[in-house]
Formats: structure tokens, C-alpha cells, sequence
């Protein structure tokens, strides 16, 4: 469950109020926060001091922008915080119980970790997760993806920890990311967001709910939903090995 | 430290606190709707139930400071003003999901407009290494301010809290001032500003933070 995290996480907090962390990080702190009030709280008292500095820059913007913005508004729906979906389709996958060194992973994942990211220690993250003696793998499957579209998932039930690796991903439109959800008693419980860079994203988290039995990504705004406003783009039954 | 911040700030979600606050910052929300103090919290109610009118007047309150932060972040005028439309159409889209237990309406915009402006800062820069070419800001066009002209109580708000948030700039020590100025307002990663002041990386975090820190407190003294 805890594992150790190879800085201070909570460290991040500043940073990530000011935005300045990269998409790994992001998708990695915003995973954090969904269980940790005290950063939660340090978050919002520290972007009310970038309010500070804002306000400070604050000026006032061309006349044609106030007609831009009231006319595009005049034609875009709002997004609604949705009620519970349900997974349209469901898969079962064969389970892999793996125990497998780091080399092994391109065989197992079908993707170079480090064309994922670049940051050793989510590749080590990877494979420490890999090496637990429960850890499953499992392919997400979705309607009319493009072929070379994966997403795999390494989950380990007894570390409540999960990795989702994507690769083939379209660029996300502005403002939007990827959320990944847990589905508990087929109710969606908001995972982490994270946003595909060169066609490839990946996320951990290591707060996977005892009682999530799949897992299903969508298409949210910046920031992530509280419920999915988009329907699913890939969703997979997870293995609990052992139960 | 961080304790002491909690504290402090834990206070600030006293009711009354928190309409002071909201009656400093909120200025410009003075200044146009003089007769009917209308809070931005509550237009952005009004808002998420697809209330235009309501937008219209958010609109108002909202974008010299939407509009101020994109172009810090950006430089360039008219891409800031792409990014501030974007941003602005966010708030309208997003109403819905604003949680006031999280901040003010306010620093809710400015988290949003600054993360587009940050994410188009980011684009342009992987754009100009992959096509190698410089992407030249414009010399810093100064948009007209007739809407405001006549605004002489906000305008003179205004100066005060630049006077005052400056004030609070300075008294940071260099490498907060530093850190925190490249991250928020030239949009760069801490492992970049690591890299640009040749400091290690775990340094870059803990001055932002405690810089900030620091800045609220001096912020929050001030009020």
C-alpha cells in the first residue's frame, strides 16, 4: 500500500499548485491527493497565494475577447457531474501471476517503459510492482480503438497499488486528460488523471479500493471528475489473484 | 512552518474572515456592480445552471485577471488572449465541479487560466526544439484599459495590491523570489528551474514551498 515514494511527496504540493511539475508527477501528486487531506488542504492555501501573485498581474483584456467568449458560450454545453455509469461490456482476461526482473517487462507490457517515461523511479516503481507474487496483467480493451492503441495494467490486490500504461494514444484535446476509475460495486470511483505525452501516458496509484473489481478510463476535463462525464474509452475486469 | 501556515490558513475558513478576504480580493467585483454586491460565488452558482446572464457578469469580475495571468505566462498578446478564451470557456463548461471548501472563485480561475497558459508555454517550447526555431514574444502591447477608465476606486485597489504583493516579493530570499517566479509566471517545471539555477532538485521544491509559505503570511498580515 505505502510504498515508499522515492521523495517526500507531500514536498510536491507547492510545486503542483503553481503547475510545476510534469505530466508524471502531476498524474502521480493528483493520485496522492485523492487521499491526503493535508495536502489537499495545502494545495488550496497555496494557489490562493498564486491568486496573490495573479492579482498582481491582472489587467484588462481586449473588448473583442468579452464577444469571443459570451458567443462560444452561447453554443457550448456545460459538463455535468454525472451520476454512476456502468461498464458496457465486460472482459475476462487470463491472469499472469508474474515475478519478473525489469528486462522482462518489454515482453510483458508490449511497451518500452522507458519510451513511457524517463524517470528511473517509476520504471523501478514498475517493476517492483511487477515483482509482487499477486501481480496480474491485464490488456484494456475498447470499442473502435485504433490498433496500435494498448493500454496495460499491472495490479497487485495485496498492495492495493496499480500501474496503467497506454501507448498509440491520440494527443488529448486542450484542457482535457485521461481519468482513470475504479469501479466499485459497478459505481466509478475517481482514480487518478494523467495526460498521454508522444502518444504514451502512464499512471500509478497506490490507493486501489479493496473492493474494485475493474478499472475504466475517460475522457475528463483538467483537474478530473468526481463522476465520469464522458463514456468509457477502455475498461478491463481486474484478476484478484488469490481470492 | 507548514503547521503554522495550516493554522493560520485553517482560520481563514472562518465565515467572516473569509468574506473580508473575499471583499479585499474581490475589488473588481466592487467596482462593477456597485448597487448589488453579488459575490462571485454566487454567480458561478447561477452559472452552473447555464445562467449566461450570470456568466456574462462573472465574465466581468474574472478576466482582466484570467486575461493578466495568460499573458504573464505567455507574453505573447494574441496568443494570451486565445489562452484566457479557452480558460474562460473552462470556468463556463467546469461551473458545476467548483467546490468552495477548495478557495475562492478566484484562485479557482487562476488555477485554470494558469494551467493553459503553462500547457500552451509548454507546446510552443517542445514546437520550437522540435522545428528549432525562436518563438519571438511581441515587445509587450498594452491593451487599452477604456473599460476600466473610469474605474478610479478599482484602479486605485489595484495599484495598492501590486504595491502590496510586490512589497511581500521582495522581502523572499532570492532563490524563493527566483523559484517561484519561474514557475509561475515563466511556466517551468521545478526539474527545469533546478537545471536553470543550478541548484539541486529537492532545493527547487522546498523553496518554492517555503516561499510561498512565507508569502501568504505576509499576504495574510497585510490584510
Amino acid at each position: 500500500m505505502n510504498r515508499p515514494m522515492p521523495d517526500d511527496i507531500h514536498a510536491l504540493a507547492a510545486a503542483y499548485a503553481l503547475n510545476a511539475v510534469d505530466d508524471v508527477e502531476r498524474a502521480d501528486f493528483e493520485a496522492h491527493l485523492q487521499r491526503c487531506e493535508a495536502c489537499r488542504t495545502d494545495v488550496a492555501e497555496f494557489r490562493s497565494v498564486a491568486l496573490g501573485l495573479a492579482e498582481d498581474s491582472a489587467q484588462s483584456p481586449p473588448a473583442s475577447l468579452r464577444a469571443a467568449v459570451l458567443s462560444k458560450v452561447a453554443t457550448t454545453a456545460q459538463d455535468h457531474v454525472a451520476g454512476p455509469v456502468v461498464v458496457a461490456r465486460r472482459h475476462r482476461w487470463s491472469t499472469a501471476v508474474l515475478g519478473v526482473a525489469a528486462a522482462t517487462l518489454v515482453a510483458v507490457l508490449g511497451v518500452r517503459l522507458a519510451d513511457v517515461t524517463n524517470d528511473r523511479d517509476h520504471a523501478q516503481a514498475v517493476s517492483a510492482l511487477l515483482a509482487a507474487p499477486d501481480a496480474t496483467t491485464v490488456t484494456l480493451a475498447g470499442a473502435n480503438l485504433p490498433p496500435d492503441e494498448r493500454g496495460r495494467v499491472v495490479f497487485s490486490a495485496a498492495r492495493a497499488e496499480i500501474a496503467v500504461i497506454l501507448d498509440g494514444m491520440p494527443a488529448m484535446p486542450d484542457g482535457q486528460v485521461i481519468q482513470l476509475w475504479y469501479m466499485v460495486d459497478h459505481q466509478p470511483v475517481p482514480g487518478p488523471t494523467f495526460t498521454p505525452s508522444g502518444g504514451r501516458a502512464m499512471a500509478m496509484d497506490d490507493g486501489v479500493p479493496a473492493a474494485a473489481h475493474a478499472v475504466a478510463l475517460t475522457m475528463e476535463p483538467t483537474g478530473g471528475s468526481v463522476a465520469p462525464t464522458t463514456p468509457i474509452m477502455m475498461s478491463s475486469d481486474l484478476e484478484p489473484s488469490g481470492r | 512552518m507548514l503547521s503554522r501556515f495550516r493554522r493560520r490558513c485553517s482560520t481563514e475558513t472562518n465565515p467572516v474572515r473569509r468574506r473580508l478576504r473575499r471583499t479585499i480580493v474581490g475589488h473588481h467585483l466592487r467596482a462593477v456592480a456597485a448597487t448589488e454586491p453579488v459575490s462571485e460565488e454566487a454567480l458561478l452558482r447561477r452559472v452552473a445552471t447555464g445562467d449566461e446572464q450570470a456568466f456574462a457578469a462573472l465574465y466581468d469580475l474574472l478576466a482582466p485577471l484570467v486575461y493578466g495571468v495568460c499573458r504573464r505566462v505567455v507574453r505573447h498578446s494574441a496568443v494570451a488572449e486565445e489562452v484566457a478564451q479557452e480558460a474562460l470557456i473552462d470556468v463556463w463548461r467546469g461551473a458545476a465541479r467548483f467546490d468552495d471548501q477548495r478557495g475562492s472563485v478566484r484562485a479557482w480561475a487562476v488555477t485554470i487560466a494558469h494551467r493553459r497558459a503553462v500547457d500552451r508555454v509548454r507546446a510552443e517550447a517542445s514546437r520550437v526544439d522540435r522545428e528549432d526555431r525562436v518563438w519571438r514574444a511581441d515587445p509587450g502591447r498594452r491593451t487599452t484599459t477604456d473599460d476600466v477608465a473610469d474605474d478610479v476606486v478599482g484602479a486605485e485597489i489595484e495599484r495598492l495590491t501590486r504595491i502590496r504583493t510586490r512589497r511581500a516579493v521582495e522581502q523572499l530570499t532570492d532563490l524563493q523570489r527566483q523559484a517561484i517566479e519561474q514557475a509561475f509566471f515563466a511556466g517551468r517545471t521545478h526539474t527545469e528551474i533546478a537545471g536553470t539555477l543550478n541548484v539541486p532538485l529537492g532545493t527547487v521544491k522546498t523553496r518554492i514551498r517555503d516561499g510561498l509559505i512565507k508569502l501568504g503570511d505576509l499576504l495574510g498580515e497585510q490584510r
